[in-house]
């Protein structure tokens, strides 16, 4: 049977004449490399020496995440707000809803002027943002 | 109008044109990264960051994990230089980096502190830890005693084919195995389970695996590889293996001919058995990319013009650096270590 003789090759306890042992030889330090990975991978793979630090939910990417982490719309209500970065450079732009809106970031304040790119401080993009109507009503904008 | 006029009175200094983002004072990774990729700076902090955070993972590992098999500070310090080199230099194809180096896929994908410190060092296998078990395979192949050990795993493996079922655990953690056939087992501890198997009179890897998994239920190829070892006992030192020839042989140029122009003789189905040994690949695995194989007559056939064209040539030009006591086996690493130069896409 062929699979006997290649199989033979990996066994220590056959034997081979002439440039057969070589091959046999090569066939073994094969079989060992492949065990070797295989057994560092695992170990590695099981965590052994490892506590896996956890990550923020927030700060996950998934491979099926499609969304830029450089520009989003936020809807809520009447309004639509994009913000987005450029160049290092954050800008929040009202894309709909009645003049005279804010957003409100912690304890600071965004005014925005309806299509014209204002520019915010700010380190990544938020799941929400506050905004703060005419009346002062506080309405969340979501991506 | 009361709410505007109060929007306008809180107004306070943010919101001025040319406000450049702030970072986080206290994490400056994100910034040390980019300022690196972008303008070649800051790279004397950023290794110093690399250096801090390779220590605290590289702590718990045991010695095999490093180069040479020995952990000091020079190896600890070695792994940190080539951490940062990986991230600074080489792509990577897996999830996140896609083709991009580490380094650039943090910056071009803004990554804060947090992400980037747990894909080069924290992550199960992150750039770090891949180094490690590299090194870790390397010396599993190479130290005699954790040759040993490598041996034990893939015997264990051969067994678990044959006569057990795998238990696939998600999320690229290995399969536990099970013994195959219906019944219930009481599951013991696994210190009582290797307990037991310290008294089993029949030492043969067949049987102690058989015993391990009807003892202690499901388990890992490693673990079973640990509880194995624990019952068998590993060698004080193998059968000396003198000559090891090193791949850093005086003349690889010499090799490198030898087995680039060896390789050129061969046909197809020489070079697919070849690569199939270098893999350690099951018969299976070997028709399955090379139906031709299929027969006795072409596996013959191949070996013996494996053997006569391509390692008799390849082995002298090896063997002419060796020691004179070197054995078959122990000429293979350097040929091994080119072959995968010369044809990474074949041979990894």
């Amino acid at each position: 049977m062929s699979a006997d003789l290649y199989n033979s090759l990996f066994d220590k306890d056959s034997s081979f004449s002439g440039t057969d042992s070589l091959v046999a030889a090569f066939a073994r330090e094969g079989r060992l490399r492949q065990a070797a990975f295989a057994l560092a991978n695992d170990e590695m793979m099981e965590g052994i020496w490892v506590e896996e630090e956890q990550m923020a939910d927030e700060s996950m990417r998934y491979a099926a995440d499609d969304r830029s982490s450089s520009s989003a719309v936020f809807k809520g209500g009447d309004y639509v707000v994009q913000i987005s970065r450029a160049d290092n450079e954050w800008t929040a732009l009202q894309m709909a809803g009645p003049p005279g809106a804010s957003l409100k970031l912690g304890d600071r304040w965004i005014v925005l002027t309806r299509d014209v790119p204002t520019i915010m401080n700010l380190e990544e993009l938020p799941a929400t943002i506050t905004l703060v109507d005419m009346s002062g009503r506080e309405i969340t904008l979501t991506r | 109008m009361s709410g505007a006029l109060a929007i306008y009175s809180m107004l306070g200094t943010t919101n001025h044109g040319g406000h450049k983002q702030t970072m986080n004072p206290t994490d400056t990774l994100p910034f040390l990264v980019r300022s690196f990729v972008n303008d070649n700076e800051c790279a004397a902090e950023l290794l110093s960051e690399f250096m801090r955070h390779v220590a605290k993972v590289a702590r718990p590992y045991p010695a095999a994990y490093f180069a040479l098999g020995q952990k000091n500070d020079e190896s600890v310090d070695d792994l940190g230089n080539r951490a940062f080199t990986s991230c600074s230099a080489v792509e990577k194809g897996r999830f996140p980096f896609s083709g991009r180096t580490p380094f650039f896929s943090y910056t071009e994908e803004d990554f804060d502190g947090r992400t980037i410190r747990y894909h080069s060092f924290y992550a199960k296998l992150s750039i770090t830890r891949e180094i490690l078990r590299d090194d870790y395979a390397f010396n599993l192949r190479r130290d005699p005693v954790l040759r040993w050990r490598a041996e034990l795993y893939g015997d264990i493996g051969s067994v678990l084919k044959e006569h057990c079922s795998p238990m696939e655990q998600g999320r690229g953690v290995p399969p536990k195995w099970q013994l195959e056939g219906p019944g219930l087992r009481m599951l013991q501890p696994l210190a009582v389970a290797e307990a037991k198997l310290h008294r089993e009179t029949d030492r043969s890897v067949e049987n102690l695996v058989r015993k391990a998994l009807t003892f202690a239920g499901p388990l890992s190829q490693s673990r079973l590889t640990n509880m194995l070892e624990a019952v068998i006992g590993a060698p004080a030192s193998e059968d000396p293996d003198h000559g090891y020839a090193e791949d850093h042989t005086p003349d690889r140029m010499g090799i490198r001919e030898a087995v680039a122009g060896a390789w050129a003789e061969l046909e197809d189905n020489d070079k697919g058995l070849i690569i199939a040994l270098a893999k350690g690949a099951s018969y299976d695995e070997l028709t399955a990319v090379n139906p031709a194989l299929k027969n006795k007559v072409a596996v013959s056939r191949a070996v013996s013009r494996v053997g006569q064209i391509f390692m008799d040539c390849v082995v002298s030009a090896v063997g002419s650096d060796a020691a004179p006591d070197a054995t078959p086996r122990s000429l293979m690493e350097p040929i091994m270590a080119m072959l995968h130069e010369l044809f990474p896409a074949d041979f990894s």
